[in-house]
């Protein structure tokens, strides 16, 4: 959301000008119902996550054994998991965890991402054949089977899952940036920027990074849904966050026992990861519908 | 064969034709599979001229059908229908002779000696005699076999055959528990004829001989296990009242409550508690329930801080809401326990409860000098019942001031960890449950709580080392004098109910689910399936 902070500015300037690529962007985000939609959905995750402590009506952990299994009713708006906590206190304070997480790890991966991408595109050669070939190796593996293998080889818990789902999020971002610098640094204002003196450093923060910052917007909004999804595979398999989190991958996995008897159990968290995951990509492929300047006219 | 002239009503007959016409329809689909054994050439009751077939879904595949090979439950039930030993256990997990007709032990508990039942011949046609149950034991007892159940059995040091009918063994201390070691299900007799025509040992275990009632026809690993009835069976009062019985391995809970419901498993082995409305609530099917040996407990490090000590111990014991978790996790099929053994347990003797007092517990903790509790960490198996109840007394023990991390560990990995030596073993509280599968009290005691047993010996979790109990179990195994040893092992409980090594947890039922048209099937108390008696009712 940061980025739609800046781009407000954007949007005030003189109509006779020619419109930018980030408010021509913004308005054709704005015309796009289904990246509105997600937005909204993106937006609503945030403030749920943010005002959980205050909202939520019980303590996620605090357990109730008497009221074990209790269906929806008013007072427990999404009814009691077996240990009688109510979900809908658990959902809300899962939606913090599972945020933080994509947000965290898709930082990471970017970060490191970005950061390799940039050298490798920039310096070419042997680098670039090193780096990319690492990044080969980590992208043949499925998303899912390498960060499993990452907690297995680091151990369980939600900082780990954190550090794992940087780790695969990380190639793909590598990628992406190589390959956009690879045209970019052709371009006449690169040879300008040389021709003045600019040192590597600067060439490749201040010159090249602006003019990849679109796709990297996009791959980012759309990793955090994968993120997030990946990070509650992993507490459904019991790698990720550890009892009593109220982690939404966990709970499923809780529920997943009382599928006939009891299905609120299970619905809820799995509905709380369906609508993380599909606001971040439908707000994601609006991203990149209105950021594609070959759709510019 | 008295009580095989079982009549067949028309709904019978009309079922075991349909079961009968689909086995041959899949037979031809598959013409690899021998399976195709039809109505004509299975030991059909002459009166009704159909084949009567009891389908069984369990929860895992057959590992192996050599009863001194195996270790796992979901092959001891199979192989309970095909071997007896000279005496086992009957539902009720009481002993009673088989092929042995009586015993006689000597009184220092090193000479025990048995008569046998004559007349009696396996499902290959050798007799059953002296030299037969001498083979069997040798068999076992010999290192280079290498057979799974050699440690069980060790403890013999020779066999002689007195007589055709009269066999001795001879142990190589006095070990009061040896009757009930026969009785275990390893005890099963094989026939050595069968068994020394492999120049591989193991092989046998694929093609199993036995005396019981019923005998081997085909096991297609990951598929089916049938077994059919034997006609030759010398016991006409225990005879097989069904031509035959197929095990499936069906590792999913829910698939087999659905096969259960729809018919297609006339007998489930186990029911999740977490699922056991399924069946209460079913049609036309019915839960097994039987009281188990089990008992489960909370194993707390003696030997480190701050379980070395005792009133800490006990105030956990106290912290623990046993009967809410029995309600809600185990859905009531279960009971607390009042003694470190389960009351089936030969030797039991019922102590105490602690009864669930958190004040109490805050007291005593504040006593012990940890006013403001501690944290520590609970290893546990990754099966969702273990993590429920785990999760409860993590809730629990926290309102008592005591943060526990529950680690949930992959049963390979959980094994290693807890079996490290002492010096390097990193465990706490252990949340774990035992039968001990003689059903006799010292296996129940002995390998958890003496001294000797602890890791990586054996299963002492509790690093637990106190001379009486070390003492009374000595005691217990020094004498063949049943009331001398119930003696020693009722002082052993008592001291350890009050020693508190363990939060004492419950004793759970056994669970598993039967369709009304069949009866005589359930799951022991060790765990281990019993459906001998199978038959369908009229």
């Amino acid at each position: 959301m940061k980025a739609a902070a800046d781009m407000a500015p954007a949007l005030a300037v003189d109509r006779s000008r020619p419109r930018s690529l980030w408010s021509d962007a913004w308005a054709r985000l704005l015309k796009n119902r289904a990246a509105v939609f997600g937005g909204v959905l993106v937006i609503v995750l945030i403030l749920a996550a943010l005002t959980a402590p205050l909202i939520a009506p019980f303590d996620p952990i605090k357990q109730d054994l008497r009221s074990s299994l209790q269906p929806p009713s008013p007072t427990h708006f999404f009814g009691t998991d077996v240990h009688g906590r109510d979900i809908f206190s658990r959902v809300l304070h899962g939606a913090a965890i599972s945020l933080r997480i994509g947000a965290l790890g898709t930082l990471i991966g970017a970060t490191i991402g970005i950061t390799l991408g940039l050298i490798s595109g920039f310096y070419g050669g042997l680098t670039d054949t090193l780096i990319m070939r690492v990044m080969d190796v980590l992208l043949a593996f499925p998303g899912l089977l390498l960060a499993i293998a990452i907690v297995a080889a680091i151990g369980p818990g939600l900082e780990n899952v954190i550090i794992a789902v940087g780790v695969f999020s990380m190639p793909e971002f590598a990628r992406l940036v190589r390959g956009s610098i690879l045209s970019a640094k052709q371009q006449e204002f690169m040879l300008a920027a040389r021709v003045v003196g600019a040192r590597d450093v600067r060439l490749m923060t201040q010159h090249l990074l602006p003019n990849v910052l679109a796709p990297i917007l996009v791959l980012a909004t759309l990793r955090i849904a994968t993120a997030i999804l990946t990070a509650a595979s992993l507490s459904f398999l019991g790698l990720g966050a550890q009892p009593p989190t109220p982690e939404w991958g966990a709970m499923l996995s809780d529920g997943r026992e009382y599928l006939m008897l009891a299905p609120h159990v299970a619905t809820f968290p799995g509905l709380a990861i369906l609508v993380t995951v599909l606001g971040f990509n439908l707000l994601g492929d609006g991203l990149r519908d209105a950021l594609d300047p070959r759709l510019r006219v | 064969m008295s009580s095989n002239g079982r009549r067949v009503s028309r709904r019978d007959f009309l079922r075991a034709t349909g079961l009968a016409v689909g086995a041959t329809a899949l037979a031809a689909c598959a013409p690899a599979a021998p399976a195709s054994v039809g109505p004509a050439e299975a030991g059909a009751p002459a009166a009704a001229g159909a084949t009567t077939e009891i389908v069984v879904a369990q929860y895992a595949d057959v590992v192996n059908l050599d009863p001194q090979d195996t270790n796992d439950n979901a092959s001891y039930g199979p192989e309970k229908l095909m071997y007896e030993g000279l005496v086992g256990y009957n539902a009720a997990m009481e002993m009673e002779a088989q092929l042995a007709e009586r015993w006689e032990a000597s009184d220092d508990a090193t000479e025990f000696t048995f008569f046998l039942r004559q007349g009696i011949n396996f499902h290959d046609g050798t007799p059953f005699n002296a030299e037969a149950v001498k083979y069997n034991f040798e068999r076992v007892i010999n290192p280079d076999n290498a057979l799974k159940r050699y440690g069980l059995y060790n403890i013999i040091a020779s066999v002689e055959v007195i007589d055709e009918y009269t066999v001795k063994f001879t142990t190589t201390k006095p070990f009061g528990a040896m009757l009930a070691t026969f009785a275990h299900p390893a005890g099963g007799i094989i026939s050595p004829t069968a068994a020394a025509q492999y120049s591989d040992v193991h092989e046998f275990g694929k093609n199993p001989v036995g005396t019981g009632p019923f005998k081997f026809v085909e096991w297609v690993p990951g598929d089916h296990l049938t077994v059919e009835k034997f006609d030759g069976y010398w016991n006409s009062d225990a005879a097989a009242q069904v031509d035959r019985i197929t095990i499936k391995p069906v590792p999913e809970a829910g698939t087999r409550i659905a096969m259960l419901l729809a018919g297609d498993a006339h007998f489930i082995n186990q029911v999740p508690p977490s699922q056991v409305e399924l069946v209460v609530g079913g049609e036309d099917v019915a839960l097994a329930e039987n009281e188990s040996i089990y008992t489960y407990w909370v194993a707390m490090n003696t030997q480190i801080e701050p379980f070395n000590n005792k009133q800490v111990r006990q105030a956990l014991n106290h912290a623990v809401d046993k009967q809410a978790i029995i309600d809600v996790v185990l859905r009531g099929y279960g009971k607390i326990t009042d003694s470190p053994i389960a009351p089936r347990v030969w030797g039991y003797t019922p102590v105490m409860i602690y009864e669930y007092d958190p004040e109490k517990a805050k007291q005593m903790l504040a006593d012990a000098g940890y006013p403001d509790g501690f944290s520590t960490t609970m290893w546990i198996s990754d099966s969702s019942e273990a993590k429920e109840a785990a999760i409860a007394m993590q809730g629990q023990l926290a309102e008592v001031g005591v943060q526990v991390e529950v680690v949930p560990m992959e049963a390979a990995t959980l094994s290693a960890e807890r079996f490290k030596p002492a010096a390097e073993n990193q465990s706490q509280m252990n949340y774990a449950g035992w039968s001990p599968s003689t059903g006799d009290a010292d296996w129940a005691i002995r390998p958890l709580l003496a001294t000797e047993s602890i890791p990586p010996t054996s299963f002492n979790l509790a690093f637990f080392s106190d001379p009486d109990v070390d003492a009374a179990v000595a005691e217990g195994l020094a004498s063949a004098d049943p009331e001398v040893r119930q003696a020693a092992y009722a002082q052993a409980q008592e001291a350890i109910m009050d020693e508190a090594p363990w939060i004492f947890l419950w004793v759970p039922t056994t669970l598993g689910g039967i369709r009304k048209e069949v009866g005589g099937m359930l799951i022991q108390g060790d765990g281990i399936a019993y459906m001998r008696t199978a038959h369908f009712v009229e």
